[in-house]
């Protein structure tokens, strides 16, 4: 084997070694070494959390592209914040939570839907079942009717059923008491229950 | 014990939290689409890193180096002005001389 080769599969070798031993270290410790501008742990934390955050700004925006751009924003958040972040204070992904939601708030308040918007497909356009079809029409439906619930409570959904995020954990990130995040919880359901009652006969 | 009419709302909420929660569930958020995360590599790498120091420090510290600066600059000025003053007083007395004048 020529020497150069080898020499790459030894660098390959090298990367992906510490990429893996990387990704073993917790989002603390991960975080101070993005304070010393590690580009290395930058990548590993934000393809850890990337898919989680998109999924929140999806399913409180209901539009993938501005889910993908609060995703982004919010990642370089947490490279230019890092050199500041507090090692044992706040969890990192309440911290992480909370800035998505935030930039979900500010482009809402900037954004104000369009009424009869057409909802995102996001099936893969094949249309060979009519039973993936017929999901997918439900699905549509769910997300009308999530995206029609006031902001708060759409945002404690999101958090709490859709990311299995803990109560308390999810009335840090919305920054209300437990007891009003329950409440938020309990009015979105009985919303939904209302809104999606001709999907459940 | 609950009556039976409590109980019969107990269950229909049961099973009707269970629907809900299956219909819900048929909505599934995307993926990260292909280059976003390499994206955002990119960008982080172009983009600056905020100070750890504290954001009144780091003003202070910002007129702390004009004032050094200034002041720097002021003892250059001071030294350049006393120099060409000691010229001044150097070709003075040339001229006096060149003049037939003997300074005292």
């Amino acid at each position: 084997m020529p020497l150069d080769a080898t020499l790459g599969n030894v660098i390959e070798f090298e990367r992906t070694t510490a990429t893996a031993s990387l990704s073993m270290l917790d989002d603390d410790r991960l975080m101070v070494m993005i304070g010393s501008e590690d580009r290395d742990a930058f990548g590993v934390l934000a393809a850890r959390h990337l898919d989680r955050c998109i999924a929140i700004a999806y399913r409180t925006l209901g539009d993938r592209q501005d889910a993908e751009d609060i995703s982004h924003d919010a990642m370089l958040r947490v490279w230019r914040h890092a050199p500041k972040w507090k090692t044992g204070g706040a969890q990192f992904t309440t911290w992480l939570y909370r800035v998505v939601v935030n930039l979900c708030i500010d482009r809402t308040r900037r954004v104000k839907p369009t009424a009869g918007e057409v909802p995102e497909d996001l099936s893969d356009g094949k249309p060979d079942a009519a039973d993936t079809l017929e999901s997918n029409q439900t699905a549509d439906q769910v997300r009308e009717a999530v995206m029609a619930l006031p902001d708060r409570q759409k945002e404690a959904l999101v958090l709490c059923f859709f990311e299995g995020v803990s109560n308390a954990e999810a009335a840090e990130i919305l920054e209300v008491s437990v007891g009003a995040l329950e409440q938020l919880l309990v009015r979105a359901r009985r919303s939904l229950r209302v809104t999606l009652a001709g999907l459940m006969d | 014990m609950p009556n039976e009419t409590e109980q019969t709302a107990q269950v229909h909420r049961l099973i009707t939290d269970n629907d809900l929660d299956r219909l819900l569930g048929t909505w599934e958020a995307p993926e990260a689409s292909a280059g976003l995360l390499h994206r955002i590599t990119e960008d982080a790498a172009k983009t600056p890193q905020r100070s750890a120091m504290s954001p009144i420090v780091v003003p202070m510290m910002q007129a702390a180096a004009v004032l050094v600066v200034a002041l720097g600059l002021g003892i250059w000025a001071g030294i350049d002005a006393g120099s060409s003053a000691n010229v001044n007083t150097a070709s003075s007395i040339s001229d006096q001389m060149a003049n037939g004048d003997m300074p005292l």
